[in-house]
């Protein structure tokens, strides 16, 4: 290892198609590639079976792990299901029992894949540390990193990228930022790897079927809230709901309510475990609220563009009070903004770069005015 | 490319010396089914059989006892506390050390789910067994299992006062030898033992080969169903090149052990003062008795998964706690038995090594273990 000349990196292996493009894609590029898979939750044999292939499952690690052999490159498996539980799991159940809507792709993406391997691929003598996530890092004339969108603006995820900072980003690369996926599945076929048809999974990895309210009846019984009523946005009740933890601002599906025509959730009150509905085609907001919001780097006086959740097209913002000692970040959407839902993350852009992120804390419904 | 050096015997050892060129005489000899009553037959029957005697007799056994192979540590422990089950009349207890091979803990495990009640001896740190709370359940108890030498640590447990005591209860005693024969001296029926298992791709034969030396009188129950083979205990075709093997590189350990013993237990105390003079706050974990071969040592302030990851980058394959089916490794249960604190047991490296292990790898494993451990501080 120290003998050789090469630089370096140690590429984040989930076993799908993108992380093993970007490994052959450096160890094409002359780097010295380590592959490293995360052990991060025991699935349940019946789970596997049922829903197949998720992120870190046995099967995508051994999928990783043969990605690596075709490649001739070295491969190892971390355990940091420790880790992923308190940072990831027990936060998520815990957005959930306040009435929020977590991402834990993010969390998992700041604790897991950018501190804790990023701190060991640097303890494995790595400069290094590589994912497959569709992103760019360029950096200016001084060396200064900025964090861009992927060239391919639909597979974009520089969204759940947003807690990196210029340090971090100095020692990450994205190999994947300028292809689109179509050309990485190409690629993946002539290198020959296994993983080239494997089907993408949108869903939280360690709820494969997507019913985060089983996942917490299962995993977290005392994170159990306990029943309460849907209401109307004027206090009519409509009917008893499974508890807060079981819904997401924005939900349509699963209310068991009948009131005749389609309802979705408006809000969650979690002081008073009231779920208000709605009937309105459309929720909107003009201002929200951020905590813990850090800037990657400060504004330049530029028009600003927001995400509130993954895979939205930019939104006009304007920033309307910034407390940096908090991390409090006010501000106004140019036109008012659908579903923007607290525990979601708010991210900012500059045209492609993203300049900072936080997480949603509150949002403020346009006044309806009635002509 | 620099050489690999292996420490890592207790996960497997490498092939005796003159193994490989032995197994192209036998492999060319074609020995046939030894079950056949044909002369090919009678031919491979023989050399099964010479085999079997020469290992009995080498390893201690007398004319009362046996030998049934199997395919290796895990078959052969499981049988022997399945075959106790199946015969404990009205005994329920299952005695079992803290610090066994998962074979022999999930193995009680299931028995316990099958209604037997299980008793774990504990070990402490230094390696000592609680030989009251054995004597306090031997009254009741159907079997008891003590390994001869952990694989983790090294540990040598009293395996004869452990039968000593099961005998006076009129309780059976399998003793998992698999990290035991072949490193250290053993005498079957010295050890006063009714069952010993072994593996023997341990010590430098084929893998999965592997036995149960047992006192006749104390009984066996057939554990797979079929044919004959193996005392009616163990049907179908017996592996007869791992038979051959093993018997090969049992004769090749034991062939001036006790030197080899000392030679080894110096060579330890060289990487004991290495490793110290390289990590100051390293940790040894041993018993008074202790394996000469086997070095378990902490580096508390480091991640033992990393450590691992960078010494194999180096070139170096050694051990740390168990892996899980992904590869992915969780802290010993052993380690975490004998009570070590968290920040011990994801630390601890196992270094294992053997016959071929000369001066100059130890040597050179410093140096590279020097260099590995000012990268990571």
């Amino acid at each position: 290892m120290i003998q050789s000349e090469k630089i370096r990196v140690v590429v984040a292996m989930s076993g799908g198609v993108d992380s093993s493009v970007a490994a052959a894609l450096l160890k094409e590029q002359g780097y010295d590639v380590i592959g490293v898979s995360l052990k991060l939750w025991d699935y349940d044999e019946e789970e596997r079976v049922i829903q197949g292939k998720t992120c870190c499952s046995l099967d995508d690690i051994a999928d990783a792990k043969s990605v690596c052999d075709t490649l001739g490159i070295p491969f190892y498996a971390f355990n940091h299901k420790k880790e992923f539980r308190k940072q990831v799991i027990d936060v998520f159940v815990d957005e959930y029992a306040h009435g929020r809507t977590p991402n834990p792709c993010v969390l998992c993406n700041q604790h897991l894949k950018f501190d804790v391997l990023l701190d060991e691929a640097k303890r494995l003598g790595a400069r290094y540390l590589a994912t497959g996530h569709f992103a760019r890092i360029v950096h200016d004339a001084a060396g200064i990193p900025a964090l861009l969108k992927a060239r391919d603006t639909a597979k974009d995820q520089s969204y759940v990228l947003f807690s990196l900072t210029q340090n971090n980003l100095d020692r990450i690369l994205f190999p994947l930022g300028d292809f689109t996926k179509e050309a990485v599945r190409g690629m993946a076929k002539r290198f020959g790897l296994i993983t080239h048809d494997k089907t993408e999974s949108m869903d939280i990895c360690f709820i494969p079927n997507n019913d985060h309210a089983s996942f917490i009846a299962k995993h977290y019984p005392q994170a159990k809230r306990k029943p309460g009523n849907f209401i109307t946005e004027t206090g009519a009740v409509l009917g008893e709901h499974k508890g807060i933890h079981a819904y997401t601002v924005g939900q349509r599906r699963g209310l068991s309510v009948s009131a005749g025509e389609r309802l979705y959730v408006k809000e969650i009150r979690a002081n008073t475990d009231e779920v208000v509905l709605s009937r309105g085609e459309d929720l909107l907001f003009d201002t929200a609220v951020a905590r813990d919001f850090r800037f990657i780097r400060s504004p330049s006086g530029q028009p600003l563009g927001a995400k509130t959740r993954y895979q939205r097209d930019d939104i006009p913002v304007q920033i309307r009070q910034y407390d940096e000692l908090s991390g409090r970040m006010e501000i106004c959407f140019e036109n008012p903004a659908r579903a923007v839902t607290p525990g979601q993350a708010l991210v900012l852009y500059e045209g492609d770069e993203v300049i900072g992120g936080g997480w949603i804390a509150a949002a403020k419904p346009v006044t309806q005015v009635i002509l | 490319m620099q050489t690999r050096l292996y420490f890592d015997y207790n996960a497997s050892a490498p092939l005796a010396t003159g193994l490989a060129d032995q197994f192209k005489e036998w492999l060319c000899l074609d020995p046939k089914n030894p079950n056949s009553v044909h002369a090919d037959g009678q031919a491979a029957n023989a050399l099964l059989e010479t085999a079997r005697r020469k290992i009995l007799t080498t390893l201690g056994a007398k004319k009362s006892d046996a030998l049934v192979f199997t395919s290796g540590g895990t078959e052969a422990n499981n049988a022997v506390m399945r075959s106790a089950f199946s015969r404990r009349k009205n005994r329920q207890t299952l005695i079992v050390t803290g610090v066994e091979h998962s074979c022999v803990r999930n193995m009680a495990s299931q028995l316990e789910r099958e209604g037997a009640k299980l008793k774990i001896i504990p070990v402490s740190r230094a390696g000592k067994l609680d030989l009251q709370i054995l004597q306090d359940n031997l009254s009741d108890a159907f079997l008891v299992v003590c390994m001869l030498a952990n694989n983790e640590t090294g540990y040598v447990l009293p395996v004869t006062e452990v039968a000593t005591l099961a005998a006076k209860a009129g309780v059976p005693v399998l003793s998992d030898a698999v990290c035991a024969i072949g490193k250290i001296p053993f005498h079957f029926s010295e050890l006063g033992i009714d069952y010993a298992t072994f593996s023997a791709h341990k010590f430098g034969a084929l893998k999965g080969i592997g036995g149960i030396l047992y006192r006749k009188v104390a009984g066996l129950e057939p554990f797979i169903l079929g044919g004959p083979q193996e005392l009616e205990k163990r049907a179908g075709t017996q592996n007869l090149h791992g038979v051959l093997s093993t018997e090969f590189a049992l004769m090749a350990n034991l062939n001036g052990l006790e030197i080899e013993n000392q030679r080894q237990r110096s060579l330890r105390e060289t990487f004991k003062l290495g490793i110290l003079q390289i990590y100051p706050q390293a940790i040894f974990h041993e018993s008074l008795h202790n394996l000469p071969q086997t070095l378990n040592v902490s580096f508390p302030g480091l991640k033992g998964a990393l450590l691992l990851t960078n010494l194999d980058l180096s070139g170096i394959s050694a051990s740390h706690g168990s892996a899980c089916a992904s590869g992915a490794l969780e802290v010993s249960p052993i380690l975490r038995h004998i009570g070590l604190p968290e920040i011990e047991a994801s630390s601890a490296i196992r270094f294992s090594f053997g016959r071929k292990t000369t001066t100059e790898d130890g040597n050179e494993f410093l140096h590279r273990l020097k260099t590995v451990i000012e990268m990571m501080v």
